[in-house]
């Protein structure tokens, strides 16, 4: 399945992104879009910061949500910390670093409205804005370089 | 391993892997579960659980040398709980006995427990066997049977559709029929709430129609009532906001009754004239006190504790968290865990370590919920 879409990505520009279904998982494909295996995207907002949450698969993985823990202004995080929780009822999600960074927002409506994060995990949902402030030490994966480790995950469940 | 009601479970939940058995986290969500235990009713497949009779002139001397409990002042037709200590006195497993007759015990063990106390009792029969042959049965009927629980504060109503017997209260034993299957019926649960558990003797994974039946006539009877079917989920949740510990979580080889705050009678009596494994160190950590106890802790505005999360106070680590979870009836973080015994007082401010930052906690009683409102002793 595959259906093509224009969405407005908070105020930045107007993108071409393409929406794959992967075994009942959404994932979302354009130049700017990127994956972590542990199932974060990643998008360069092109105005020097970046964007991150979770894809639906985790959204379906983790159900229940009931918390967050999110970072506030200025911390700074090395590649690989945990820089978020999302607490579901039975168990936490843990949401890493993919490049050394800092924190420019975190997005606390989801504090008081943690539905719009399993609604909406691409766009309202999303949970921490950036700055880089240095290069991965492995390039960021694609869309096509991440479904591989999605399928491999979603085969174990 | 399967229940004899696995096919319900598959078609109706989301079956997982438990301890090796295949059981339903849940069947719609932990939070509807969980609310609809303490507002109205649950059905629970506790079938993983091990039950195991004891039958003879000496199975009470058995059980007694067994637990801390005396198994001497447990009635005909009443439950007990109790507990199994090693020989340092730390749990084994915690237990409930029930005397069902003249010379007629039954222990319903922890499933994750379950291979270690059938061995022990084993163990235990063989070498006094040898001393001395006793009169005793032991019986382990877990894969032969099925247990459900049925909870909340319409289940008795409910259990009064179906049950052809007399009525029992809480820690009551006796047997009778459902859907025209023998089945026995305690006053027991874990969740806080009104209700028994139903062992239907006689059916297996490959036979399980009696099984089916009892299940599928409970469910039916309890549609009006606003019963449903729960999975391993929100029984978790329920026991932890009853304030009743989990073996695994804050039960363990290494920790003693009195730190678990369980060392009290009628559970315990620790200075019982029939000598049970575990008696000595258990008498001594008594006496000499504890470091740590166990306590309730509920977040004061945001945050979940989970198990292993520090406890601190001024930056020092004063304990451990060894479960937790949000409540879905009063919507804030709690759990229990393990303090140092000078921040055990009801109302002290602890903070959790809950990842990326330590949050305000208070230590408090059990259980959780308010007992007029929520639970048995409610009106």
């Amino acid at each position: 399945m595959l259906s093509v879409h224009k969405i407005t990505n908070r105020n930045v520009n107007i993108k071409m992104v393409e929406e794959l279904d992967i075994q009942g998982y959404i994932v979302r494909k354009a130049d700017d879009i990127f994956y972590q295996k542990t199932h974060e995207w990643v998008t360069d907002n092109g105005d020097g910061t970046w964007s991150m949450g979770v894809n639906d698969f985790v959204v379906k993985m983790l159900r229940e949500i009931a918390d967050f823990q999110l970072p506030e202004e200025g911390e700074v995080f090395e590649e690989g910390d945990i820089i978020a929780y999302v607490e579901a009822l039975k168990t936490t999600g843990e949401i890493y670093a993919p490049f050394k960074l800092e924190i420019i927002e975190a997005n606390e409506d989801l504090y008081d409205d943690p539905d719009v994060f399993s609604e909406s995990p691409y766009d309202d949902g999303w949970l921490v804005k950036f700055k880089k402030l240095e290069e991965p030490s492995e390039p960021l994966l694609d869309a096509e370089a991440y479904i591989p480790y999605l399928k491999e995950e979603a085969a174990k469940h | 391993m399967k229940t004899p009601v696995y096919t319900w479970h598959k078609e109706h939940g989301q079956v997982i892997d438990f301890l090796g058995w295949d059981l339903p986290v849940r069947y719609s969500d932990i939070s509807t579960e969980h609310k609809a235990v303490r507002n109205a009713a649950g059905l629970f497949d506790v079938s993983h659980m091990g039950r195991l009779e004891f039958l003879g002139k000496d199975a009470e001397m058995f059980l007694n040398s067994l637990v801390p409990r005396d198994i001497r002042d447990v009635a005909i037709g009443r439950c007990a709980y109790t507990y199994v200590l090693n020989s340092h006195g730390g749990f084994q497993d915690d237990i409930i006995v029930t005397h069902r007759g003249d010379d007629d015990f039954m222990v319903v063990c922890n499933a994750g427990n379950y291979d270690k106390i059938v061995s022990w009792v084993r163990t235990m029969l063989n070498i006094m066997n040898q001393m001395h042959p006793l009169d005793l049965t032991f019986n382990d009927f877990s894969s032969t049977s099925a247990m459900y629980a049925l909870q909340g504060p319409k289940a008795l109503e409910i259990l009064a559709k179906v049950f052809e017997g007399e009525p029992i209260g809480r820690w009551r034993y006796t047997t009778g029929k459902i859907a025209g299957v023998d089945i026995i019926l305690q006053g027991t649960g874990y969740t806080g709430e009104a209700g028994c558990e139903i062992i239907i003797p006689g059916t297996t994974v490959d036979e399980p129609e009696k099984a089916l039946k009892v299940w599928t006539a409970i469910i039916d009877a309890g549609e009006d009532f606003g019963l449903l079917p729960i999975g391993l989920g929100a029984r978790d949740s329920l026991r932890l906001e009853a304030g009743m510990p989990l073996y695994g979580q804050e039960l363990d080889e290494f920790i003693s009754p009195v730190e678990a705050a369980l060392a009290f009678p009628p559970f315990a009596k620790i200075d019982k004239d029939v000598t049970f494994i575990g008696q000595t160190p258990f008498k001594k950590v008594s006496e000499a006190g504890i470091e740590k106890i166990r306590v309730g802790l509920r977040m004061k505005k945001r945050g979940i504790p989970r198990t292993h999360h520090e406890i601190v106070v001024d930056g020092k680590v004063i304990g451990e968290v060894t479960s937790g979870t949000k409540s879905p009836i009063f919507n804030l973080g709690f759990g229990m865990g393990y303090v140092e015994k000078e921040y055990s007082q009801i109302g002290t401010t602890v903070f959790i370590r809950t990842g990326l930052r330590e949050q305000e906690a208070e230590v408090v009683g059990y259980p959780f919920y308010d007992p007029s409102v929520y639970g048995y002793k409610r009106d």
